[in-house]
């Protein structure tokens, strides 16, 4: 228990930032394909969780809000403790922060030109296109009795009707779901 | 609250967003803080909900500018977080998106690290899933409310530049939905029943846009010639 509070020594610290430093850089083409990159690596190549601590790792990651990349944070842990978790999300984040914010200074000159602004502008529709398949995707998993199909029109029409905070409903929710029970 | 804004049948006009930019740091970091702490879903169902907060309540910026920043984002992958730094470095910086992606993650990254280091001593997840299964149909709320919005904005922005182009008086201004009509229901076929990856959808409509830009602009030379 001593280990996992204070984590591993200096060297295997940076041996761990490399390692989230790395796979921050293939991290690029989609939130989920951190799963199978990261299995692979820590536990397949690694050995530093077993494969039951890594699916656990992947439900308490899912179980939390914030991205799923929060995943690095729980193999971080296992390896080094909070300071073996900071690190990792510290590196897994970073490589697509950098080019996050040059894209955007890039995004800063490009968007004074009218055409590119305009070819730009296509994007509005193809983001509600894809809002609506993430609806769905989520949908199909967590509406699975009228009565969640009841909290998810209670809450839609608590956004749209009567400006009804987020983290409010999402609370709400938590208790209406627990109340529901399985 | 919003009575000052100029706004066209009650969607706000870019140029109403633009006078209202800047938020301060700890603009950024409250508000990047409460959705670290309701993100619940990962990916888009975040990205939904930094549109209620930025966009539609606090105005920091337009739907238009949003949407590229989330068109940006996903080229990138992780796209929550991408997201958090185009709104951040957009409204004050580097410190803006430092301040942004810090606060976002920092409640996640804790309640993570507490509940592992319980499992680790353990060996179980404490019991949350039953109050979760009622998270998730406010997720797809939340995600279906934000894509009403924007696909308002999307019609309306289609509706003020066909306008512009033809004045308003040509017999095709009540067509100006069709394109983004095909190009919201492409892009969520695409996704949804050929898992077609976003980038490629993305870039689709990037090339799209090129070529009607570029045939609209030879057109509007040809018309001057003649």
């Amino acid at each position: 228990m001593g280990r996992l509070i204070f984590g591993a020594g200096a060297a295997s610290l940076i041996d761990l930032a490399w390692v989230f430093l790395k796979i921050g850089f293939v991290f690029f083409g989609g939130g989920f394909l951190l799963i199978p990159v990261l299995h692979h690596e820590v536990v397949i190549y690694r050995g530093w969780l077993t494969q039951t601590q890594f699916v656990d790792g992947v439900a308490i990651s899912q179980l939390t809000p914030g991205p799923v990349a929060i995943l690095a944070t729980v193999c971080g842990f296992f390896r080094g403790g909070v300071t073996g978790a900071v690190i990792a999300t510290i590196c897994v984040f970073l490589p697509a922060f950098v080019l996050m914010v040059t894209l955007t200074r890039i995004y800063e000159r490009a968007r004074q030109m009218d055409g590119v602004r305009r070819v730009m502008d296509g994007f509005l529709p193809a983001i509600v296109g894809l809002l609506i398949a993430s609806a769905f995707d989520i949908g199909k998993t967590t509406i699975l009795t009228p009565w969640h199909g009841l909290i998810g029109v209670v809450a839609l029409v608590g956004l749209v009707r009567f400006n009804v905070s987020p983290a409010l409903l999402i609370l709400m929710g938590a208790i209406a779901g627990a109340l529901i029970g399985r | 609250m919003s009575a000052d804004r100029p706004s066209v049948a009650g969607v706000e006009t870019a140029e109403a967003f633009a006078s209202h930019r800047r938020a301060t740091l700890a603009d950024l970091a409250s508000v990047f803080l409460y959705i670290g702490v309701a993100g619940f879903g990962g990916g888009m169902a975040i990205v939904a909900m930094i549109e209620d907060i930025c966009v539609r309540r606090r105005r920091w910026m337009s739907p238009e500018e949003f949407a590229h920043g989330v068109a940006f984002g996903q080229f990138l992958g992780a796209f929550a977080v991408n997201t958090t730094t185009f709104v951040g470095y957009r409204m004050a910086g580097i410190a803006g998106a430092v301040t942004a992606v810090t606060a976002f993650l920092t409640p996640g990254v804790a309640l993570v690290i507490l509940l592992t280091a319980l499992y680790a001593r353990y060996s179980s997840v404490p019991a949350m899933q039953t109050a979760l299964h009622g998270i998730g149909p406010v997720v797809v709320a939340v995600l279906v409310s934000a894509a009403y919005r924007m696909g308002r904005s999307s019609l309306e922005s289609a509706r003020r530049s066909s306008e512009a182009a033809q004045g308003g008086t040509d017999g095709f201004a009540g067509t100006y939905w069709i394109l983004p009509a095909i190009v919201g229901v492409a892009a969520f076929a695409l996704l949804f029943f050929w898992h077609v990856p976003v980038i490629v959808i993305l870039t689709g409509v990037a090339v799209v846009g090129t070529i009607r830009h570029l045939a609209e602009k030879r057109r509007r030379v040809g018309a001057m010639d003649s």
